[in-house]
């Protein structure tokens, strides 16, 4: 899987919690909870649409590497790359 | 991986906020929390809706107070009543529901007793929005679908037929369409 196919299935799962998202006027570096306002159970929501998508388990104490959408892509690209 | 779901029902002439909650499903069971008006208070109980995801009969609990710790009651359409402890919800899934509920009421509620309450309220009043003892968050509006006299909001896969189980139970005044 190439890093532009996950950035577009991450967009994917992120416009089922956030249906205003305009994947274009995302910035990668944007804080995704500050940029979309999504909150703890979007979050939730968020982790679980990426373990359905990808087949990745994300602890908690990894969600700190999802906040912007770089980050969800290094992040899944290194899990995707280790399993 | 808890999967939340969420609902609100908001009546933005008089009533405000009708209904806030969360729920889960764990295995069989549903658990969740929830506020919303009645007459002129606002009791909020988390709940669980045991065996809810199988062919057995329901039993739906929640707890007597806003304290997933404190007592819980076994409730019917028509009557409720304490129930012997322990709790009925697995002492992990009361840490979860004490955690989310702490997020979710920050989140998305506006307390009268809120320090940030008088800046927030005027945001509601300036939209001639009712300003009540527990309010939507001003900028927690803009989720909800306005086009009913209630406006609502559920968040993608929220199971309708969950809140309208719950919905013969609790003893809140909101009832879902």
């Amino acid at each position: 899987v190439t890093p532009d196919e996950i950035k577009a299935r991450v967009l994917e799962v992120l416009g089922a919690i956030a249906p205003e998202l305009d994947p274009a006027a995302l910035a990668p570096d944007a804080n995704l909870r500050e940029e979309l306002d999504v909150d703890s159970m979007d979050f939730l929501n968020f982790v679980i649409g990426l373990h359905k998508a990808f087949g990745v388990e994300v602890p908690e104490t990894d969600y700190r590497k999802l906040q912007t959408l770089d980050g969800c892509v290094g992040y899944i690209a290194a899990k995707l790359k280790s399993t | 991986m808890i999967e939340p779901h969420v609902h609100i029902a908001f009546a933005p002439r008089g009533a405000g906020l009708l209904c806030a909650l969360f729920y889960f499903v764990r295995d069989r069971d549903v658990f969740g929390w929830f506020t919303g008006a009645r007459a002129h208070e606002f009791p909020a109980s988390f709940f669980m809706l045991e065996r809810y995801f199988s062919k057995e009969e329901t039993t739906c609990y929640r707890s007597a107070a806003n304290d997933v710790y404190g007592v819980w009651l076994a409730a019917t359409s028509d009557r409720e009543s304490p129930i012997d402890p322990p709790v009925p919800v697995p002492e992990l899934v009361c840490h979860e529901l004490d955690r989310l509920q702490d997020a979710f009421a920050r989140e998305w509620l506006l307390y009268a007793d809120d320090l940030a309450h008088a800046e927030e309220a005027a945001l509601l009043t300036e939209r001639e929005l009712p300003v009540l003892a527990v309010n939507v968050r001003p900028r927690k509006l803009a989720k909800l679908a306005t086009g009913q006299p209630v406006w609502t909001y559920s968040s993608p896969g929220t199971d309708a037929h969950v809140i309208r189980f719950l919905a013969k139970r609790w003893r809140i005044d909101y009832t879902p369409d």
